[in-house]
Protein backbone atom coordinates (compact mmCIF):
# COMPACT_ATOMS: atom_id res chain seq x y z
CA UNK A 1 0.00 0.00 0.00
CA UNK A 2 1.71 3.56 -0.86
CA UNK A 3 1.28 5.76 2.27
CA UNK A 4 -0.89 8.93 1.87
CA UNK A 5 2.96 11.40 2.73
CA UNK A 6 3.76 10.14 -0.51
CA UNK A 7 0.62 10.58 -2.96
CA UNK A 8 0.11 14.24 -1.70
CA UNK A 9 3.72 14.71 -3.36
CA UNK A 10 3.97 13.06 -6.19
CA UNK A 11 3.32 14.55 -9.51
CA UNK A 12 -0.07 14.45 -11.15
CA UNK A 13 0.13 12.84 -14.29
CA UNK A 14 -2.06 13.54 -17.26
CA UNK A 15 -2.29 12.88 -21.05
CA UNK A 16 -2.14 15.57 -23.95
CA UNK A 17 -1.20 13.24 -26.64
CA UNK A 18 -3.38 10.73 -28.34
CA UNK A 19 -2.70 8.59 -32.01
CA UNK A 20 -4.20 5.36 -33.43
CA UNK A 21 -4.06 2.97 -36.31
CA UNK A 22 -6.99 0.30 -35.93
CA UNK A 23 -9.06 -1.40 -38.75
CA UNK A 24 -11.85 0.92 -38.10
CA UNK A 25 -10.11 4.10 -37.79
CA UNK A 26 -6.72 5.49 -38.44
CA UNK A 27 -6.97 8.37 -36.35
CA UNK A 28 -8.98 9.40 -33.14
CA UNK A 29 -11.84 11.09 -34.96
CA UNK A 30 -12.35 8.19 -37.44
CA UNK A 31 -11.81 5.18 -33.97
CA UNK A 32 -13.97 6.96 -32.75
CA UNK A 33 -17.02 7.50 -35.36
CA UNK A 34 -16.51 3.70 -35.92
CA UNK A 35 -16.80 3.28 -32.64
CA UNK A 36 -19.50 5.10 -31.60
CA UNK A 37 -21.33 3.20 -34.96
CA UNK A 38 -20.85 0.07 -33.89
CA UNK A 39 -18.63 -1.00 -36.77
CA UNK A 40 -16.64 -4.35 -36.67
CA UNK A 41 -13.52 -4.48 -38.96
CA UNK A 42 -13.54 -7.90 -38.41
CA UNK A 43 -12.68 -9.79 -42.14
CA UNK A 44 -11.55 -12.28 -43.60
CA UNK A 45 -7.54 -12.75 -43.89
CA UNK A 46 -6.38 -10.69 -46.44
CA UNK A 47 -3.21 -12.19 -47.20
CA UNK A 48 -2.78 -15.82 -48.87
CA UNK A 49 -2.05 -17.65 -45.80
CA UNK A 50 -1.28 -21.08 -45.46
CA UNK A 51 -4.76 -23.17 -45.74
CA UNK A 52 -3.91 -25.60 -43.23
CA UNK A 53 -4.31 -23.60 -40.32
CA UNK A 54 -7.49 -22.98 -38.73
CA UNK A 55 -7.80 -19.52 -38.15
CA UNK A 56 -10.10 -17.62 -41.16
CA UNK A 57 -10.72 -14.01 -39.48
CA UNK A 58 -9.30 -11.28 -37.78
CA UNK A 59 -8.59 -7.86 -37.85
CA UNK A 60 -6.38 -7.48 -40.68
CA UNK A 61 -4.06 -4.31 -41.36
CA UNK A 62 -1.23 -6.14 -43.84
CA UNK A 63 -2.06 -3.79 -46.40
CA UNK A 64 -1.77 -0.74 -43.92
CA UNK A 65 0.22 1.75 -46.34
CA UNK A 66 2.36 4.49 -44.62
CA UNK A 67 3.07 6.84 -47.57
CA UNK A 68 -0.79 6.72 -47.87
CA UNK A 69 -1.84 7.33 -44.27
CA UNK A 70 0.48 10.41 -44.08
CA UNK A 71 -1.20 11.71 -47.22
CA UNK A 72 -4.32 11.79 -45.10
CA UNK A 73 -3.11 12.71 -42.08
CA UNK A 74 -0.06 14.46 -42.34
CA UNK A 75 -0.90 17.40 -43.98
CA UNK A 76 -0.32 18.78 -40.90
CA UNK A 77 2.80 17.51 -39.96
CA UNK A 78 6.49 19.54 -40.70
CA UNK A 79 7.34 18.45 -44.51
CA UNK A 80 11.10 17.38 -43.28
CA UNK A 81 9.24 14.70 -40.68
CA UNK A 82 6.91 13.25 -43.45
CA UNK A 83 10.10 13.60 -45.48
CA UNK A 84 12.04 11.28 -43.11
CA UNK A 85 9.32 8.81 -41.78
CA UNK A 86 8.79 7.97 -45.29
CA UNK A 87 12.48 7.39 -45.86
CA UNK A 88 12.98 5.41 -42.36
CA UNK A 89 9.77 3.20 -43.38
CA UNK A 90 10.35 2.47 -46.93
CA UNK A 91 11.64 -0.95 -46.30
CA UNK A 92 9.78 -1.66 -42.82
CA UNK A 93 7.84 -4.55 -41.51
CA UNK A 94 4.13 -3.71 -40.61
CA UNK A 95 4.55 -3.13 -37.01
CA UNK A 96 7.10 -0.19 -37.23
CA UNK A 97 4.73 1.21 -39.52
CA UNK A 98 2.30 0.74 -37.60
CA UNK A 99 3.59 2.47 -34.63
CA UNK A 100 5.11 5.28 -36.42
CA UNK A 101 2.26 6.21 -37.80
CA UNK A 102 0.14 6.36 -34.79
CA UNK A 103 3.26 8.21 -32.79
CA UNK A 104 3.26 10.85 -35.22
CA UNK A 105 -0.32 11.64 -34.58
CA UNK A 106 0.19 11.83 -30.81
CA UNK A 107 2.93 13.85 -31.15
CA UNK A 108 1.20 16.50 -33.27
CA UNK A 109 -1.58 16.17 -31.04
CA UNK A 110 0.48 17.06 -27.98
CA UNK A 111 2.08 19.70 -29.55
CA UNK A 112 2.88 22.08 -30.82
CA UNK A 113 4.91 23.15 -28.85
CA UNK A 114 5.72 20.23 -27.08
CA UNK A 115 8.83 22.47 -25.80
CA UNK A 116 10.99 19.73 -24.27
CA UNK A 117 14.24 18.89 -25.09
CA UNK A 118 14.97 15.92 -26.77
CA UNK A 119 17.30 14.52 -24.29
CA UNK A 120 14.12 15.28 -21.92
CA UNK A 121 11.70 13.19 -23.88
CA UNK A 122 11.52 9.20 -23.48
CA UNK A 123 9.24 6.36 -25.20
CA UNK A 124 8.10 3.19 -23.81
CA UNK A 125 7.02 0.71 -26.45
CA UNK A 126 4.57 -1.95 -25.17
CA UNK A 127 4.96 -5.16 -27.03
CA UNK A 128 7.02 -8.31 -27.85
CA UNK A 129 7.45 -10.63 -30.55
CA UNK A 130 6.35 -7.88 -32.57
CA UNK A 131 8.11 -8.68 -35.72
CA UNK A 132 6.73 -12.41 -35.72
CA UNK A 133 5.22 -12.37 -39.47
CA UNK A 134 8.31 -11.19 -40.66
CA UNK A 135 10.77 -14.11 -38.93
CA UNK A 136 8.51 -16.57 -40.49
CA UNK A 137 8.73 -15.22 -43.93
CA UNK A 138 12.14 -14.77 -43.81
CA UNK A 139 12.90 -17.86 -42.13
CA UNK A 140 11.17 -19.54 -45.59
CA UNK A 141 13.14 -17.77 -47.67
CA UNK A 142 16.25 -18.88 -45.36
CA UNK A 143 15.28 -22.51 -45.66
CA UNK A 144 13.65 -22.75 -48.93
CA UNK A 145 15.44 -20.81 -51.10
CA UNK A 146 18.69 -19.18 -50.55
CA UNK A 147 19.84 -17.76 -46.94
CA UNK A 148 21.78 -14.82 -48.47
CA UNK A 149 18.41 -13.48 -49.94
CA UNK A 150 16.57 -13.39 -46.38
CA UNK A 151 15.68 -9.06 -46.31
CA UNK A 152 19.01 -7.53 -46.12
CA UNK A 153 18.10 -5.77 -42.86
CA UNK A 154 16.81 -8.48 -41.51
CA UNK A 155 19.30 -8.71 -38.48
CA UNK A 156 18.10 -5.20 -37.58
CA UNK A 157 14.45 -5.73 -38.08
CA UNK A 158 13.79 -8.90 -36.35
CA UNK A 159 14.56 -7.14 -32.81
CA UNK A 160 11.36 -5.74 -31.19
CA UNK A 161 13.47 -2.97 -30.38
CA UNK A 162 13.68 -1.59 -33.67
CA UNK A 163 10.35 -0.94 -33.41
CA UNK A 164 10.97 1.53 -30.79
CA UNK A 165 14.02 2.90 -31.99
CA UNK A 166 12.57 3.54 -35.73
CA UNK A 167 9.97 5.88 -33.77
CA UNK A 168 12.66 7.25 -31.49
CA UNK A 169 14.78 8.42 -34.69
CA UNK A 170 11.56 9.35 -36.60
CA UNK A 171 10.67 11.72 -33.54
CA UNK A 172 14.01 12.66 -32.02
CA UNK A 173 13.42 10.79 -28.97
CA UNK A 174 16.74 11.09 -27.08
CA UNK A 175 15.81 9.97 -23.26
CA UNK A 176 14.74 6.53 -21.96
CA UNK A 177 13.53 4.78 -24.51
CA UNK A 178 13.01 0.52 -23.95
CA UNK A 179 10.51 -1.49 -24.65
CA UNK A 180 7.93 -3.46 -21.96
CA UNK A 181 6.21 -6.63 -22.08
CA UNK A 182 3.60 -8.18 -20.41
CA UNK A 183 1.68 -10.04 -23.19
CA UNK A 184 -1.95 -8.78 -23.49
CA UNK A 185 -1.32 -6.40 -20.76
CA UNK A 186 1.63 -4.59 -22.45
CA UNK A 187 0.15 -1.27 -23.38
CA UNK A 188 -0.67 -0.63 -19.31
CA UNK A 189 2.28 -2.00 -18.38
CA UNK A 190 4.13 0.13 -20.26
CA UNK A 191 2.00 2.96 -18.97
CA UNK A 192 3.36 2.37 -15.88
CA UNK A 193 6.78 2.41 -16.51
CA UNK A 194 6.32 5.66 -18.09
CA UNK A 195 4.66 7.46 -15.34
CA UNK A 196 7.38 6.11 -12.80
CA UNK A 197 9.73 7.71 -15.51
CA UNK A 198 7.76 11.18 -15.04
CA UNK A 199 7.59 11.05 -11.43
CA UNK A 200 11.16 10.03 -10.99
CA UNK A 201 12.23 12.96 -12.85
CA UNK A 202 14.52 11.19 -15.89
CA UNK A 203 11.96 12.41 -18.46
CA UNK A 204 9.63 15.30 -19.01
CA UNK A 205 7.17 14.03 -21.50
CA UNK A 206 7.59 10.21 -22.27
CA UNK A 207 5.85 8.47 -25.52
CA UNK A 208 3.83 5.67 -24.83
CA UNK A 209 3.28 3.36 -28.00
CA UNK A 210 1.16 0.05 -27.75
CA UNK A 211 2.23 -2.19 -30.63
CA UNK A 212 0.41 -5.43 -31.80
CA UNK A 213 2.20 -8.61 -32.83
CA UNK A 214 2.09 -9.01 -36.59
CA UNK A 215 0.36 -11.85 -36.88
CA UNK A 216 1.15 -14.85 -39.18
CA UNK A 217 -0.35 -18.25 -39.09
CA UNK A 218 1.94 -20.04 -36.50
CA UNK A 219 1.06 -18.10 -33.92
CA UNK A 220 -2.71 -18.21 -35.17
CA UNK A 221 -2.27 -22.09 -35.20
CA UNK A 222 -0.58 -21.81 -31.73
CA UNK A 223 -3.69 -20.12 -30.52
CA UNK A 224 -5.90 -22.04 -31.94
CA UNK A 225 -4.77 -25.01 -30.31
CA UNK A 226 -5.22 -24.00 -27.45
CA UNK A 227 -8.86 -23.01 -27.96
CA UNK A 228 -7.88 -19.30 -27.42
CA UNK A 229 -8.95 -17.75 -30.74
CA UNK A 230 -12.62 -18.03 -32.71
CA UNK A 231 -12.38 -20.67 -35.15
CA UNK A 232 -15.33 -22.19 -35.84
CA UNK A 233 -19.20 -20.39 -36.02
CA UNK A 234 -18.22 -17.30 -37.72
CA UNK A 235 -16.06 -17.82 -41.02
CA UNK A 236 -18.91 -16.80 -42.65
CA UNK A 237 -19.68 -13.62 -40.97
CA UNK A 238 -16.55 -12.45 -39.50
CA UNK A 239 -18.31 -9.56 -38.27
CA UNK A 240 -20.29 -11.26 -35.73
CA UNK A 241 -17.35 -13.37 -34.50
CA UNK A 242 -16.47 -10.54 -31.67
CA UNK A 243 -19.26 -10.83 -29.26
CA UNK A 244 -17.58 -10.11 -25.28
CA UNK A 245 -19.89 -11.35 -22.69
CA UNK A 246 -22.55 -12.90 -25.23
CA UNK A 247 -23.83 -16.32 -25.11
CA UNK A 248 -22.23 -17.56 -28.19
CA UNK A 249 -18.82 -16.34 -27.62
CA UNK A 250 -16.08 -18.76 -28.51
CA UNK A 251 -12.91 -17.13 -28.75
CA UNK A 252 -11.01 -13.59 -28.82
CA UNK A 253 -10.83 -12.53 -32.95
CA UNK A 254 -7.16 -11.61 -32.99
CA UNK A 255 -6.28 -8.24 -34.55
CA UNK A 256 -3.58 -5.44 -35.61
CA UNK A 257 -3.30 -1.87 -34.44
CA UNK A 258 -1.47 0.30 -32.55
CA UNK A 259 -2.11 3.08 -30.08
CA UNK A 260 0.11 6.00 -28.92
CA UNK A 261 -0.19 8.06 -25.82
CA UNK A 262 1.64 11.18 -24.96
CA UNK A 263 2.33 11.75 -21.00
CA UNK A 264 3.74 14.69 -19.01
CA UNK A 265 3.85 16.39 -15.38
CA UNK A 266 0.10 18.25 -15.07
CA UNK A 267 2.09 21.06 -13.97
CA UNK A 268 3.88 21.00 -17.31
CA UNK A 269 0.56 20.72 -19.78
CA UNK A 270 -0.62 23.66 -17.90
CA UNK A 271 2.18 25.67 -18.05
CA UNK A 272 2.16 25.47 -22.04
CA UNK A 273 -1.40 25.73 -22.37
CA UNK A 274 -1.72 22.05 -23.69
CA UNK A 275 -5.18 20.42 -24.73
CA UNK A 276 -5.24 17.85 -21.63
CA UNK A 277 -7.06 14.33 -22.94
CA UNK A 278 -7.43 12.90 -19.01
CA UNK A 279 -5.35 12.39 -15.91
CA UNK A 280 -4.40 9.04 -15.22
CA UNK A 281 -5.24 8.75 -11.71
CA UNK A 282 -4.04 5.12 -10.55
CA UNK A 283 -2.55 2.35 -12.01
CA UNK A 284 -1.69 -1.13 -11.22
CA UNK A 285 0.56 -3.58 -12.54
CA UNK A 286 0.09 -7.61 -10.77
CA UNK A 287 0.88 -11.24 -11.53
CA UNK A 288 -0.61 -14.28 -10.81
CA UNK A 289 2.67 -16.29 -10.12
CA UNK A 290 0.74 -18.56 -12.71
CA UNK A 291 2.43 -18.75 -16.35
CA UNK A 292 -1.34 -20.47 -17.16
CA UNK A 293 -3.82 -18.95 -19.88
CA UNK A 294 -6.50 -18.97 -17.30
CA UNK A 295 -7.36 -15.61 -15.65
CA UNK A 296 -7.59 -15.78 -11.67
CA UNK A 297 -10.12 -14.26 -10.48
CA UNK A 298 -8.04 -13.12 -7.65
CA UNK A 299 -5.64 -11.55 -9.74
CA UNK A 300 -8.24 -9.44 -11.37
CA UNK A 301 -10.22 -8.41 -8.22
CA UNK A 302 -6.41 -7.39 -6.39
CA UNK A 303 -5.04 -5.49 -9.52
CA UNK A 304 -8.67 -3.22 -9.86
CA UNK A 305 -8.28 -2.71 -5.90
CA UNK A 306 -4.43 -1.55 -6.18
CA UNK A 307 -5.69 0.87 -9.17
CA UNK A 308 -8.56 2.41 -7.22
CA UNK A 309 -6.41 2.48 -4.03
CA UNK A 310 -3.40 4.41 -5.79
CA UNK A 311 -6.22 6.76 -7.52
CA UNK A 312 -7.18 7.37 -3.51
CA UNK A 313 -10.71 6.16 -4.84
CA UNK A 314 -13.51 4.29 -3.94
CA UNK A 315 -15.85 1.91 -6.06
CA UNK A 316 -18.48 4.25 -5.71
CA UNK A 317 -16.24 7.26 -8.05
CA UNK A 318 -16.01 4.70 -10.94
CA UNK A 319 -18.26 6.26 -13.59
CA UNK A 320 -17.59 3.50 -16.62
CA UNK A 321 -15.60 0.39 -16.72
CA UNK A 322 -13.45 -0.70 -20.40
CA UNK A 323 -13.14 -4.56 -19.87
CA UNK A 324 -10.52 -6.14 -20.70
CA UNK A 325 -13.55 -8.55 -22.24
CA UNK A 326 -11.50 -11.00 -25.00
CA UNK A 327 -14.61 -12.56 -26.09
CA UNK A 328 -13.46 -16.03 -24.73
CA UNK A 329 -15.80 -18.24 -22.34
CA UNK A 330 -13.68 -17.91 -19.17
CA UNK A 331 -12.35 -15.27 -19.38
CA UNK A 332 -15.31 -12.56 -19.66
CA UNK A 333 -17.20 -14.73 -17.13
CA UNK A 334 -14.00 -14.03 -14.48
CA UNK A 335 -13.83 -10.50 -15.66
CA UNK A 336 -17.27 -9.77 -15.11
CA UNK A 337 -17.15 -11.77 -11.53
CA UNK A 338 -13.75 -9.69 -10.62
CA UNK A 339 -15.35 -6.07 -11.74
CA UNK A 340 -18.74 -7.47 -9.59
CA UNK A 341 -16.48 -8.31 -6.34
CA UNK A 342 -14.07 -5.13 -6.93
CA UNK A 343 -16.78 -2.55 -7.09
CA UNK A 344 -19.49 -4.30 -5.48
CA UNK A 345 -23.06 -2.41 -5.46
CA UNK A 346 -21.36 0.34 -8.21
CA UNK A 347 -21.23 -2.52 -10.87
CA UNK A 348 -24.72 -2.29 -11.67
CA UNK A 349 -24.82 1.30 -12.09
CA UNK A 350 -21.60 1.83 -14.93
CA UNK A 351 -21.49 1.04 -18.23
CA UNK A 352 -18.85 -1.70 -19.07
CA UNK A 353 -18.04 -1.94 -22.71
CA UNK A 354 -15.76 -4.46 -25.00
CA UNK A 355 -13.51 -2.24 -27.57
CA UNK A 356 -12.56 -5.70 -28.95
CA UNK A 357 -15.74 -6.28 -29.88
CA UNK A 358 -15.32 -3.74 -32.87
CA UNK A 359 -11.60 -4.40 -33.56
CA UNK A 360 -10.66 -7.65 -32.39
CA UNK A 361 -7.93 -7.97 -29.86
CA UNK A 362 -4.81 -6.40 -30.36
CA UNK A 363 -2.87 -8.36 -27.91
CA UNK A 364 -0.05 -5.98 -26.75
CA UNK A 365 -1.74 -2.85 -28.24
CA UNK A 366 -4.86 -3.34 -26.87
CA UNK A 367 -4.53 -1.50 -23.37
CA UNK A 368 -3.40 1.34 -25.60
CA UNK A 369 -5.99 1.56 -27.77
CA UNK A 370 -8.28 1.09 -25.11
CA UNK A 371 -7.08 4.00 -22.92
CA UNK A 372 -7.82 6.33 -25.62
CA UNK A 373 -11.77 4.80 -26.67
CA UNK A 374 -11.80 5.68 -23.12
CA UNK A 375 -11.23 8.93 -23.07
CA UNK A 376 -12.68 10.05 -26.21
CA UNK A 377 -15.92 8.53 -24.60
CA UNK A 378 -15.27 10.64 -21.30
CA UNK A 379 -14.78 13.73 -23.71
CA UNK A 380 -17.81 13.25 -26.01
CA UNK A 381 -20.08 12.18 -22.85
CA UNK A 382 -21.05 9.23 -24.63
CA UNK A 383 -20.34 5.74 -24.35
CA UNK A 384 -19.85 3.27 -27.40
CA UNK A 385 -21.38 -0.17 -28.13
CA UNK A 386 -20.46 -3.69 -27.41
CA UNK A 387 -21.55 -5.29 -30.55
CA UNK A 388 -22.79 -8.31 -31.01
CA UNK A 389 -25.07 -8.93 -28.12
CA UNK A 390 -27.70 -11.36 -29.54
CA UNK A 391 -28.10 -13.84 -26.66
CA UNK A 392 -27.24 -12.86 -23.34
CA UNK A 393 -25.17 -14.45 -21.39
CA UNK A 394 -27.74 -15.27 -18.18
CA UNK A 395 -24.43 -15.61 -15.69
CA UNK A 396 -23.25 -12.36 -17.36
CA UNK A 397 -25.80 -9.44 -16.03
CA UNK A 398 -23.54 -5.98 -16.05
CA UNK A 399 -24.62 -3.29 -18.11
CA UNK A 400 -22.44 -3.99 -21.50
CA UNK A 401 -23.90 -0.95 -23.68
CA UNK A 402 -25.68 -3.86 -25.39
CA UNK A 403 -25.49 -3.20 -29.48
CA UNK A 404 -26.35 1.08 -29.53
CA UNK A 405 -23.92 3.60 -28.28
CA UNK A 406 -25.81 5.90 -25.99
CA UNK A 407 -25.09 8.97 -24.37
CA UNK A 408 -23.13 8.93 -20.93
CA UNK A 409 -21.11 11.43 -18.51
CA UNK A 410 -18.49 10.13 -16.32
CA UNK A 411 -15.64 11.83 -15.14
CA UNK A 412 -13.58 9.01 -13.62
CA UNK A 413 -13.02 5.52 -15.74
CA UNK A 414 -11.45 1.79 -15.56
CA UNK A 415 -9.63 0.20 -17.92
CA UNK A 416 -8.54 -3.27 -17.52
CA UNK A 417 -6.35 -5.45 -18.93
CA UNK A 418 -5.23 -8.93 -18.16
CA UNK A 419 -2.72 -10.67 -20.29
CA UNK A 420 -1.91 -14.77 -20.32
CA UNK A 421 0.54 -15.93 -17.83
CA UNK A 422 -1.17 -14.01 -14.75
CA UNK A 423 0.16 -10.21 -15.84
CA UNK A 424 -2.70 -8.02 -14.87
CA UNK A 425 -2.67 -4.09 -15.31
CA UNK A 426 -5.84 -1.84 -14.63
CA UNK A 427 -5.65 2.49 -15.34
CA UNK A 428 -7.85 4.77 -13.59
CA UNK A 429 -8.43 7.62 -15.76
CA UNK A 430 -10.21 10.80 -14.81
CA UNK A 431 -11.23 14.02 -16.39
CA UNK A 432 -9.58 17.60 -16.45
CA UNK A 433 -11.65 20.61 -17.04
CA UNK A 434 -9.54 23.13 -19.01
CA UNK B 1 23.81 -11.65 -68.49
CA UNK B 2 25.56 -9.02 -69.42
CA UNK B 3 27.49 -6.41 -67.34
CA UNK B 4 24.54 -3.78 -68.39
CA UNK B 5 21.97 -5.97 -67.48
CA UNK B 6 23.77 -6.15 -63.86
CA UNK B 7 24.43 -2.23 -63.90
CA UNK B 8 20.77 -1.26 -64.64
CA UNK B 9 19.68 -3.23 -61.78
CA UNK B 10 22.48 -2.24 -58.79
CA UNK B 11 21.76 1.51 -60.31
CA UNK B 12 17.91 1.21 -60.09
CA UNK B 13 18.07 0.13 -56.09
CA UNK B 14 20.94 2.91 -55.31
CA UNK B 15 18.67 5.27 -57.08
CA UNK B 16 15.57 3.61 -54.42
CA UNK B 17 17.32 3.00 -51.51
CA UNK B 18 19.85 6.10 -51.28
CA UNK B 19 17.67 9.64 -51.15
CA UNK B 20 18.30 12.08 -53.51
CA UNK B 21 20.21 10.09 -55.78
CA UNK B 22 20.01 10.71 -59.55
CA UNK B 23 20.33 7.90 -61.61
CA UNK B 24 22.84 9.87 -63.99
CA UNK B 25 25.05 10.29 -60.65
CA UNK B 26 25.99 6.22 -60.62
CA UNK B 27 28.58 5.38 -62.47
CA UNK B 28 31.55 2.47 -62.33
CA UNK B 29 33.70 5.15 -61.12
CA UNK B 30 31.98 6.17 -57.93
CA UNK B 31 31.48 3.81 -54.67
CA UNK B 32 28.22 4.01 -52.63
CA UNK B 33 29.76 5.79 -50.08
CA UNK B 34 30.65 8.93 -52.76
CA UNK B 35 26.39 8.76 -53.15
CA UNK B 36 26.09 9.31 -49.84
CA UNK B 37 25.06 5.83 -48.66
CA UNK B 38 25.49 4.62 -45.09
CA UNK B 39 26.08 1.46 -44.10
CA UNK B 40 22.75 -0.03 -44.00
CA UNK B 41 21.66 1.47 -47.27
CA UNK B 42 24.86 -0.42 -48.74
CA UNK B 43 24.63 -3.55 -47.43
CA UNK B 44 20.47 -3.40 -48.35
CA UNK B 45 21.53 -2.12 -52.06
CA UNK B 46 23.86 -5.22 -52.23
CA UNK B 47 21.70 -7.64 -51.36
CA UNK B 48 18.45 -6.75 -53.04
CA UNK B 49 20.59 -6.71 -56.35
CA UNK B 50 21.62 -10.21 -55.57
CA UNK B 51 18.59 -11.48 -54.92
CA UNK B 52 16.79 -9.67 -57.94
CA UNK B 53 19.58 -11.06 -60.11
CA UNK B 54 19.40 -14.80 -58.57
CA UNK B 55 23.31 -14.24 -57.51
CA UNK B 56 25.88 -15.44 -54.44
CA UNK B 57 28.71 -13.67 -53.97
CA UNK B 58 30.45 -14.90 -50.85
CA UNK B 59 30.17 -11.62 -47.99
CA UNK B 60 34.04 -12.20 -47.59
CA UNK B 61 34.59 -11.22 -51.26
CA UNK B 62 32.02 -8.51 -51.02
CA UNK B 63 33.98 -6.75 -48.42
CA UNK B 64 36.73 -6.50 -51.11
CA UNK B 65 34.85 -4.12 -53.37
CA UNK B 66 35.83 -0.18 -53.01
CA UNK B 67 33.54 0.91 -55.61
CA UNK B 68 30.94 0.02 -58.60
CA UNK B 69 33.48 -1.44 -60.96
CA UNK B 70 34.62 -3.73 -58.22
CA UNK B 71 31.22 -4.86 -57.51
CA UNK B 72 29.87 -5.43 -61.11
CA UNK B 73 33.10 -7.49 -61.62
CA UNK B 74 32.02 -9.93 -59.10
CA UNK B 75 28.89 -9.69 -60.12
CA UNK B 76 29.69 -10.56 -63.46
CA UNK B 77 31.78 -13.16 -62.43
CA UNK B 78 29.24 -14.81 -59.32
CA UNK B 79 26.98 -14.55 -63.41
CA UNK B 80 29.29 -16.71 -65.64
CA UNK B 81 29.01 -19.41 -62.53
CA UNK B 82 25.50 -19.74 -62.57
Amino acid sequence: MIHGDVLDSRDRIVITGMGVVTVVGDSPATFFDSLVAGRSGITHWKQPRDSRHYSRIGGDLSDFDFAAHLERQGARYPADLVKRGLSLMRAAPLVPRLVAAAALQAFHDAGPPLDVPPERLGHVLAGHNLNAGYIVENSLTFYQDEPDYIEPLFGLHCLDTDVLSATSELLTLRGPCFTVGGACASGNVALVAAIDILRAGRADAMLVSGAPIELEPVALHGWALLDAISIRSFNDSPERASRPFDALREGFVPGEGAGALILERLSGARRRGARIHGEVLGVSATSDASRLTRPDLRGQVDSIRLAMSDARISPDRIGYVSAHATSTPLGDAVEVAAIREALGSRCRSVPVNATKSMIGHCLSAAATIEIIATLLQMRHRVVHPTINQEQPDPELDLDFVPNHAREATFDVALSNSFGFGGINSCVVLGRIEQ
Amino acid sequence: MTRDQIFAVVRANIVNIVEGVPPEAVSEDVSMRDLGADSLQIVEVVSRSMKELRLKVPRTELSRASNLRDLLDLFEKAAART
